[in-house]
């Protein structure tokens, strides 16, 4: 197996290279799922760091359970169930999304200024309209974190963009309907607790 | 890739609270993974799997039998200790007076020379069977005082009311206990009817 893959080649094949025992294959396989995987873990745990984790255990787990791997579904479904499940166990260990999400100060890393000016559109945009959004979405941060944790973990999944319905009712063993229920649901909570603050929708 | 309401939003300026919303999930959740993550994945594949030490899973429960050992050696030294007799009427007689007593509604305070459990008794006198199989206890029933022998009222013990039966256990001085005549035991009114 070479090192660069085809995208051509299906994470099928890819995946019956890594039964054999082809690393290279695995690794391409890490490669085209790692986002997924990592945003999935971030969902749960909340914590960058911990989901960097998370996913490294998730990999590591779904390398050695490979050859029970029969292709009844997807690997990549088959992947982020793995990942849920060690999400949930270390969430339930450590319990710090919580703290992390209600937290209104983040630390603020060179990414997250990109990210501020990215929202901008024009940079003669009044600076106290930025600030007034940043004060917004912090609070909607901290709400986040009230959110009931069935309805927190559908915002979140679907809000990741990495993962279709499909995939979150998977991961959350419950169908699609009851996905995106939870999805409005948790917005409609989000928006009457911001309405409750004061904010109401121009 | 994926079919949600939070793309698009990157671009547009905050002017709802769906937008704020988005924004915030996307801020929260567009984050990629740190950069080698694969290196570090295939660099752990050969690594033996972990097993997790048997130590901590040993010492709960090797610490709760030691502590229930423990616990159940306490009791028995605290058992076996020396009883000090305080104001428990240590007579073979069950006295009427003893019968009707009613247990202090306030405990008393322990202190280091009480035990922690009540002191044994000895067995208790029943009435002897009327219907035969006499036992050779005496029985309260059946202990009558003769018109010159000394009552325990007369010895300065209190009469068996419940309200000052508890003066007596709190004050057992000298007890005397007279000669006792023990008369068999008959009562025709509870003969059994024939």
């Amino acid at each position: 197996m070479t090192a660069t893959v085809s995208s051509e080649v299906t994470d099928f094949d890819l995946v019956r290279l890594a039964q054999a025992g082809d690393a290279d294959a695995f690794g391409e396989l890490v490669e085209r799922n790692r986002r997924a995987v990592f945003r999935a873990a971030l969902a749960a745990v909340g914590s960058a760091a911990e989901a960097d984790d998370v996913a490294q255990e998730a990999f590591l787990t779904a390398w050695r359970k490979l050859a029970g791997f029969r292709g009844e579904s997807q690997f990549r479904t088959w992947l982020l169930s793995i990942t849920w499940r060690k999400a949930i166990d270390r969430r339930n260990t450590i319990s710090r999304w919580l703290k992390l999400a209600a937290s209104p100060a983040r630390h603020e890393t060179s990414d997250d200024r990109l990210d501020l000016i990215e929202r901008v559109p024009s940079l003669a945009r009044a600076q106290d309209a930025v600030l007034e959004g940043n004060e917004l979405q912090r609070q909607v941060r901290t709400l986040i974190g009230t959110l009931p944790r069935k309805l927190r973990d559908a915002l979140l999944l679907a809000g990741s963009g990495e993962h279709t319905y499909e995939e979150i009712g998977q991961m959350l063993g419950a169908p699609v309907g009851t996905v995106k229920w939870r999805v409005a649901e948790a917005r409609r909570m989000l928006k009457r607790k911001l309405a409750a603050m004061g904010h109401g929708d121009e | 890739m994926s079919n949600h309401d939070f793309e698009g939003h990157a671009m547009r300026p905050i002017r709802s609270i769906d937008d704020s919303i988005d924004a915030t999930v996307r801020d929260l959740m567009h984050v990629d993974p740190r950069p080698g993550l694969r290196r570090r994945v295939l660099s752990t594949l050969d690594a033996p799997v972990r097993k997790g030490s048997w130590m901590p899973w040993l010492l709960a429960p090797a610490g709760a039998l030691a502590a229930v050992l423990l616990a159940v050696a306490l009791l028995d030294n605290s058992t076996h200790a020396p009883v000090p007799v305080t104001g428990v009427m240590t007579s073979g007689i069950t006295a009427p007076s003893a019968v009707a007593v009613r247990r202090p509604a306030v405990k008393p305070a322990r202190t280091r020379d009480t035990p922690a459990q009540s002191p044994k008794r000895g067995p208790v006198a029943t009435p002897a069977s009327i219907f035969g199989q006499r036992s050779d206890r005496v029985s309260a029933a059946s202990v009558r005082f003769r018109s010159n022998e000394v009552r325990p009222a007369d010895m300065g013990e209190p009469a068996a009311s419940p309200d000052t039966a508890h003066g007596a256990l709190m004050a057992p001085s000298a007890l005397v206990i007279p000669a006792l005549d023990i008369q068999p035991l008959h009562l025709p009114a509870l003969s059994p009817r024939r």
